[in-house]
Order: structure tokens, then C-alpha cells, then sequence
């Protein structure tokens, strides 16, 4: 009879298979029960539908007129509007002066032919670092069983001063410089490239000569001077030709430096005193366990001092990375090279698309933060508008 | 499908006003006893907007009617869940005694306790079949649920109120 009374309410609403309905339909007639509760279902029915209030539209008239006229963007239409507004940004941040697009075709085989980056950002930009003293927080720790043996070291002390101060440092600066030169003839000009880097103290690290047969004959070279020269001979390099694109980035490594030298200076008082502490130790546990500490830090050390020795290295000396291109001679014949020509016309042209379009991409990604939120509450108007 | 429907589909702006205003005064109740008659006009221009875009997706399959229901339908639930409104309202629902000629069987205000103790699922069922006439399959196409579901929850709905019903009556 269960099974009955579950269908109970689709029989009544005209919902059952034929057959059902009437094994539905004898359970009725014979079970009162049954019979009464089907009836007060009706009634629930009838009492629900009389219940409900009758409610008068309105706004039919503005809605409808809204349908006639409406000419509104999509989600879509709005995502794409964003995406061209960020790419239009994007295309404004690489044109304007210094956005980092090159301002000659010409350029982006001079840049594909570059041997080092070419980012750029004028040495009168960094900032100074001035006299200021670098405070280097005071290590913690380290200490062998837990006593801090580098705060026990002689003369050490307790105050929350800094342990170490730096005396003020000269700015070092690591200085690249590309410079792309068209020139009468790029061999003779590579070794007159040579020649002013050892007239300023300093020497060629690489050099490339390139005269494919159709291909306009080039050179690079690697120049490393002295920083105290590193102007004059870029002034030299650029009367050799004709300056088609002309880079220079600074890379301030003061502060690194810096760091090292005081991480090097609290390393060694750490290297003292676990010197002393082995002297005075007796166990051999106590020993293995000084020792091995003893080599950790004597290996921070002479790491921490090759990095700065890199750096200072890096620092004492420029980079200039020059690339001659031979203009064409006058009264000589063109060669006619159409089909090489327009194969590497056309891939230079889809590698500077390609590079173009990566650029816009990460342009829009980095700039999401600001777009993303502007295209989302100008959505949310737009709906709020409806 | 009928003519009207099928410019619309093409585009024709007025074929879908023409239809829209058919429809209108049914997609509005069914709104105001979704969500209340306050947020109702705006959940009937939302559901027509939406629908003008989505009327190329008609084939047919269910009536139009249910079509624009089940678009509706989603329009409240959103609406609601926005504004923070309370879904199958029955706020609106007069207890009046029963006219001359009701059923005395049910008393109205036990009934209408009943119906708003029921769960939102249960009383969803129960008001687009009681309330907006819609069959088991329409109901099952507005909800995106199985029809055995819909009956399911109908079963159940109404038996819960008989129990509270019955509860009413002794208390």
C-alpha cells in the first residue's frame, strides 16, 4: 500500500502511466483510507492555488522599449574592449621614447645580431648610494650547544648596535654598453674596435666576423675597459661609423658588495671563535661538532668572498658590445638575392610580430591588476545599468 | 515554433518585443512569486534581456513558456542571491478565511506555515506546480533535474504538509 501512496500525488496530477493509474485507481476504491487522503490532497491543491496573491505587472512598457532598442555589449564584447584598450597601452608603452621599442626596421637585425641584452637604462638614473653606512643585523645562534658562540667571541658585544659597520663605498657599478655601428668596412673597423680597447688599458674578449656570400658582411666584438675609460672608448667606438642604435645599462652592486664584505666580517668572527672554543674543548663529540661547524662557516666564507671578488671584478671592468654592419658600397653592383631576401625580410618580420606579441602579452599581464578591476566595475555598472 | 519566434531568431528586435509583450504579464508573476513583487520588474526585464540574447538557442523542444521559466528562474535565483532576497517568498500570500465555497478540509494559515517550513528545494517544486500549473517534465526542464525528482519531491512536500497539517489540526 506504500507504494500506492507514493504515487498517490502524481495520480491525482495526471502523471502516471495508464496501467499505474489504475492499480491506483482500485487501490481507491477499495481502501476509505486511502480515499480521504487523496481528497485532502485536492484540497491542499485547491487551497494553495487560492491562496496566491494576484499580483499586477508593471513595467512593461519600459521593458519593452528597452527590447526594441537595446544595443548593449556583452560579457564578451566588454573583454574584448578591455583587451584592446591594454593592448593599445601596451603598443603606447613600447613606442614612446625609452619604452624599449626599437625605432628602425634596421634595428631588429642589429638586435638579433647583438652578442649581449639590450635593455637599457641610463647610468644617470641609478640612484646614489651616497655616505650612508650599511647596518648588518646582528646573527643569532650558531652558537655550539646552543651556548652562541658567535656572541661569546672576544670583544663582542651584547648591545643591540650592529655588529658589523661598513665604511661608505665608492658606487660600483657593473656598465654594459651595445652599440650598433654601420660602417665602411666592418673587418678594419673591428681592428681599429681592438685597438681602442687596448689604447684605454683594456682587451677584447670575442670577436665575430661574418661575410656570407649575399649577406651583408658584420662584426661584433666584446670589449672589456676599465670603468675610468669606459666613456672615452665608447666615444671612440661611435666615431667609427654611423651609430644606429646606441644602449648603455648600469647595474648598481654597491649595496651586494656591501653585504658580503660584512656577512665576511661576521663569518670570521664566528671562525675565531670556534677556533678558541676547539682549543679549549676535551671531548671528542665536542670536537667532531666544533669541527664540523668550524668547516661550514670557513666554507660560507670563501663563497661569500668569490662573489665578491666576482663583483668587484665585474665592476672594475665595462662591457661594451659593438656590432658593425658595411654599408653598401657605392657603384657596386646590387646583388640580386630577391628570394633570400624576402625569406629573411619575412622571418625577421614574424620573429619582431612574435616578439611584439609576447611583449604586449606580458605587458597586459603585469598591468592585469589595474585593467582587470577597471574592466570589472565598468561591467558591473553596465549591468547595474540595464 | 511560430513566426515570430523564427524573426526573432534572425534578429528582428520587434518580432521580440511583440512576443516579449505576450509573455510579459506571466513572467512577471512568476518573478514576483519568485523573489517578491519589489525586485520583480527588474528580474522580468533581466529575464527578457537575457532570453533576447538566447533566442537563437530555441529549438523548440519545450514550450516557450518553460523556456522563458527556466530563464527566469535563474534570473531570481541571481537576483536573489545579489540582493540577498528571499527565494518563493510568500510574504505577499494573504491568511484570509476561506470564501464561501473552499474546501473547509484545509485551514489556510496551517497550510501556509507548513508550506514555509518546508525546505527551499521542496517548496520550489510545490509552487511551480501548484501555483504556476507547470507539469512534472516542465518543472524538471526549469530546475535542470530529473522528472522523478520532481516527483519525488512532490511526494514528499505534500506529506510533510499533511503532517504539519494534521499537527495544526490537534494543536
Amino acid at each position: 500500500m506504500n507504494d500506492i501512496r507514493e504515487d498517490l500525488k502524481a495520480y491525482l496530477d495526471g502523471e502516471l502511466e495508464t496501467a499505474r493509474a489504475q492499480e491506483v485507481e482500485q487501490a481507491l476504491a477499495a481502501d476509505p483510507a486511502l480515499r480521504q487522503e487523496a481528497e485532502l490532497m485536492k484540497a491542499m491543491s485547491e487551497t494553495l492555488k487560492a491562496m496566491v496573491p494576484d499580483t499586477p505587472p508593471t513595467g512593461a512598457a519600459k521593458t519593452l522599449d528597452r527590447l526594441r532598442s537595446r544595443r548593449r555589449w556583452s560579457l564578451g564584447q566588454w573583454v574584448t574592449m578591455g583587451g584592446a584598450i591594454a593592448l593599445a597601452f601596451v603598443a603606447i608603452n613600447l613606442v614612446r621614447p625609452g619604452g624599449g621599442a626599437m625605432e628602425s626596421a634596421d634595428l631588429a637585425v642589429y638586435k638579433e645580431m647583438s652578442p649581449g641584452n639590450a635593455s637599457s637604462a641610463p647610468a644617470s638614473t641609478l640612484p646614489s648610494t651616497g655616505d650612508e653606512t650599511i647596518d648588518v643585523p646582528t646573527l643569532r645562534g650558531g652558537g655550539v650547544g646552543g651556548g652562541g658562540g658567535a656572541d661569546k667571541a672576544p670583544g663582542r658585544s651584547s648591545s643591540p648596535a650592529p655588529i658589523v659597520d661598513v665604511p661608505s663605498l665608492n658606487p660600483l657599478l657593473i656598465r654594459t654598453a651595445n652599440l650598433w655601428l654601420k660602417v665602411n668596412s666592418a673587418s678594419e673597423s673591428l681592428a681599429q674596435a681592438e685597438q681602442i680597447a687596448k689604447g684605454n688599458g683594456g682587451f677584447t674578449t670575442s670577436t665575430n666576423h661574418s661575410s656570407t656570400e649575399g649577406a651583408t658582411p658584420s662584426a661584433t666584438a666584446t670589449l672589456r675597459v676599465p670603468v675610468k675609460t669606459f666613456e672615452s672608448a665608447l666615444g671612440a667606438l661611435r666615431k667609427l661609423g654611423e651609430v644606429v642604435q646606441d644602449q648603455s645599462n648600469s647595474d648598481d652592486v654597491t649595496t651586494e658588495v656591501a653585504d658580503s664584505e660584512a656577512r665576511i666580517k661576521v663569518m670570521r668572527a664566528e671562525e675565531d671563535s670556534y677556533v678558541t672554543m676547539l682549543r679549549a674543548a676535551r671531548r671528542v663529540g665536542e670536537l667532531l661538532e666544533i669541527k664540523e661547524r668550524l668547516s661550514s662557516v670557513r666554507q660560507q666564507i670563501e663563497s661569500l668572498d668569490a662573489q665578491r671578488k666576482a663583483l668587484r671584478g665585474q665592476a672594475s671592468y665595462s662591457t661594451i658590445n659593438v656590432t658593425f654592419t658595411e654599408r653598401p658600397k657605392a657603384g657596386e653592383p646590387k646583388k640580386e638575392n630577391w628570394s633570400g631576401d624576402a625569406w629573411s625580410n619575412a622571418v625577421n618580420g614574424l620573429m619582431s610580430v612574435l616578439r611584439s606579441l609576447g611583449q604586449a602579452a606580458i605587458f597586459a599581464f603585469v598591468y592585469a591588476p589595474i585593467w582587470l578591476p577597471i574592466l570589472f566595475v565598468g561591467w558591473l555598472v553596465a549591468r547595474r545599468l540595464k | 515554433m511560430d513566426d515570430r519566434i523564427r524573426n526573432a531568431q534572425r534578429g528582428d528586435r520587434e518580432a521580440f518585443a511583440a512576443f516579449a509583450a505576450e509573455h510579459y504579464s506571466a513572467v512577471y508573476r512568476f518573478c514576483a512569486r519568485r523573489i517578491g513583487v519589489t525586485d520583480a520588474e527588474d528580474a522580468t526585464q533581466e529575464s527578457f534581456i537575457t532570453a533576447q540574447r538566447a533566442i537563437r538557442g530555441y529549438t523548440g523542444a519545450s514550450r516557450i513558456e518553460t523556456w522563458l521559466f527556466g530563464i527566469a528562474n535563474n534570473v531570481c535565483r541571481q537576483l536573489a542571491r545579489r540582493r540577498k532576497l528571499e527565494m518563493n517568498t510568500m510574504r505577499a500570500w494573504t491568511p484570509d478565511p476561506a470564501p464561501d465555497g473552499e474546501s473547509t478540509l484545509v485551514n489556510r494559515e496551517v497550510l501556509r506555515n507548513a508550506l514555509a517550513k518546508l525546505s527551499d528545494d521542496h517548496r520550489e517544486v510545490v509552487m511551480l506546480h501548484e501555483v504556476e500549473g507547470l507539469a512534472y517534465g516542465e518543472i524538471a526542464d526549469v530546475l535542470g533535474v530529473p522528472v522523478g525528482t520532481v516527483k519525488s519531491r512532490l511526494h514528499h512536500a505534500f506529506l510533510q504538509m499533511r503532517r504539519h497539517l494534521g499537527e495544526g489540526a490537534t494543536a
